[in-house]
């Protein structure tokens, strides 16, 4: 899902690794990681309602959430 | 990598130029534009400029410049910086540095006893970094624009075209073809600058009237909201941005009774057809009127925007009659324009201002002209 989305993290990167708060994911990654959900699986995202710094800090975070998005 | 953090020197100076001629290409002008937002500014001596630096070079920065908000009283004066100029050098991302200088610019801000920092001027990637580091979304601005229907192609062809020269830097060809065009075609201003100085009450201005455009702002009735302080020193420091081009309308009447100042940006990258209502006060409703129907009427743009937040309901019955539409945009892209506030020391303070809450987009009295997009 982050290589689609057009950002990168290293292959051997652990399901509970931070992310975002470690800066693995910053600047225009996380953009476009944030695009790619919103035109992917969650039209009208509206950042402002979660905290995206704990919500997408893992890979298992993330994926909890896309399931979440995804059942709702 | 490893990085230092350190705070700005002088000496440092060339060193942020050529890192932000990645947004800036033309260096004189990032020169100018960084004296005049931190050295110059009127509200803020030191400079809040946090960088990361790495083998000698800076390879990110994110800064904060003075500002002074006023709410409930006009005597009352809160400093409230405003974040700015996040910068990464595209071989530095995804390693942790952007994170180190947000958090170092709010770890300054607060060293300095500021309480919070506002951010009106992020763009899409800044917005999505920030809301990921404690920023909270206050609302977006709600931009309104008028196009005026043209001949040849539409407009988004004639933006992404322009767009693709810019950046393959035929930017030289593209002034040469513009300068054998008709003088209406080569910028939105030059068919208001054509237009006369002066038709009954309005006048046409190059410069700003900042002692005349201070006085009557302070004259006129206010709600208390939280607004920026508008004297007339940051007035003449604000219409100094090297990197916009402002003109000015002026209603006169036994002194000044109203005034509409439009911008242009002179970024590269930026739409040129664009021009953006950055500030407008008017003593009432007619002068209002008056102002922007002599500003479409002598300037016959091609696209004209503005925010309708903020603006008193009558104010906004004036861009409906003039045929101002809810600019489509849709997705973060379009939801990232808005106004970001971030607390800066005591994690338990109140997110209030005076008697207003600083999450609650009707407590502000927003206008373009807070947001370096003016």
């Amino acid at each position: 899902m982050i290589g689609q989305s057009g950002a990168s993290v290293p292959d051997d990167v652990r399901d509970d690794a931070s992310l975002i708060r470690s800066g693995l994911l910053d600047s225009t990654a996380l953009f476009e990681l944030a695009v790619w959900i919103e035109e992917r699986i969650a039209p009208g995202l509206d950042l402002t309602t979660f905290d995206l710094a704990e919500e997408w800090d893992t890979l298992a975070k993330l994926m909890r959430f896309v399931e979440r998005y995804r059942r709702e | 990598m490893p990085y230092d953090v350190v705070p700005y020197e002088p000496e440092l100076e060339p060193e942020i130029v050529r890192l932000q001629q990645h947004f800036y290409r033309d260096a004189a002008r990032s020169a100018a534009y960084f004296r005049w937002k931190y050295a110059e500014n009127p509200f803020l001596d030191q400079t809040i400029l946090q960088l990361a630096v790495s083998a000698g070079r800076v390879v990110a920065m994110r800064g904060m410049f003075g500002a002074v908000w006023q709410v409930d009283d006009p005597s009352t004066r809160h400093l409230l910086p405003c974040a700015d100029d996040f910068v990464v050098d595209p071989e530095h991302r995804n390693r942790g540095v952007a994170r180190l200088v947000l958090e170092a610019t709010v770890a300054e801000g607060a060293r300095r006893d500021l309480r919070f920092a506002l951010s009106f001027s992020a763009g899409p990637v800044t917005y999505v970094n920030s809301l990921a580091t404690g920023w909270r979304a206050v609302g977006s601005y709600r931009t309104v624009q008028r196009e005026r229907p043209s001949k040849g192609p539409p407009r988004w062809i004639r933006q992404v075209t322009g767009r693709w020269l810019r950046r393959l830097r035929l930017r030289g060809a593209l002034d040469r073809v513009r300068s054998s065009l008709p003088a209406a075609s080569r910028g939105p201003f030059d068919r208001l600058d054509r237009a006369s100085r002066h038709d009954g009450r309005i006048s046409l201005s190059r410069v700003p009237r900042p002692q005349d455009m201070a006085a009557l702002i302070a004259r006129l009735p206010w709600d208390g909201r939280i607004r920026h302080v508008r004297d007339a020193a940051y007035l003449a420091w604000r219409f100094r941005n090297p990197m916009r081009e402002y003109r000015f309308l002026f209603c006169d009447d036994g002194g000044l009774q109203g005034y509409l100042v439009l911008q242009r940006s002179l970024l590269d990258d930026a739409d040129p057809e664009l021009v953006n209502v950055a500030d407008w006060e008017a003593a009432d409703g007619h002068v209002a009127a008056a102002l922007l129907r002599a500003a479409l009427d002598r300037g016959g743009f091609v696209c004209v925007q503005a925010w309708s937040i903020g603006i008193a309901s009558e104010r906004r019955d004036v861009l409906d009659a003039h045929g101002f539409v809810p600019a489509e945009e849709s997705g973060i892209r379009a939801r990232s324009r808005g106004l970001l506030v971030r607390r800066l020391a005591d994690a338990d303070e109140r997110w209030s201002l005076g008697s207003r809450d600083l999450l609650r987009i009707d407590d502000w009295d927003l206008r373009m002209l807070y947001s370096m997009s003016a």
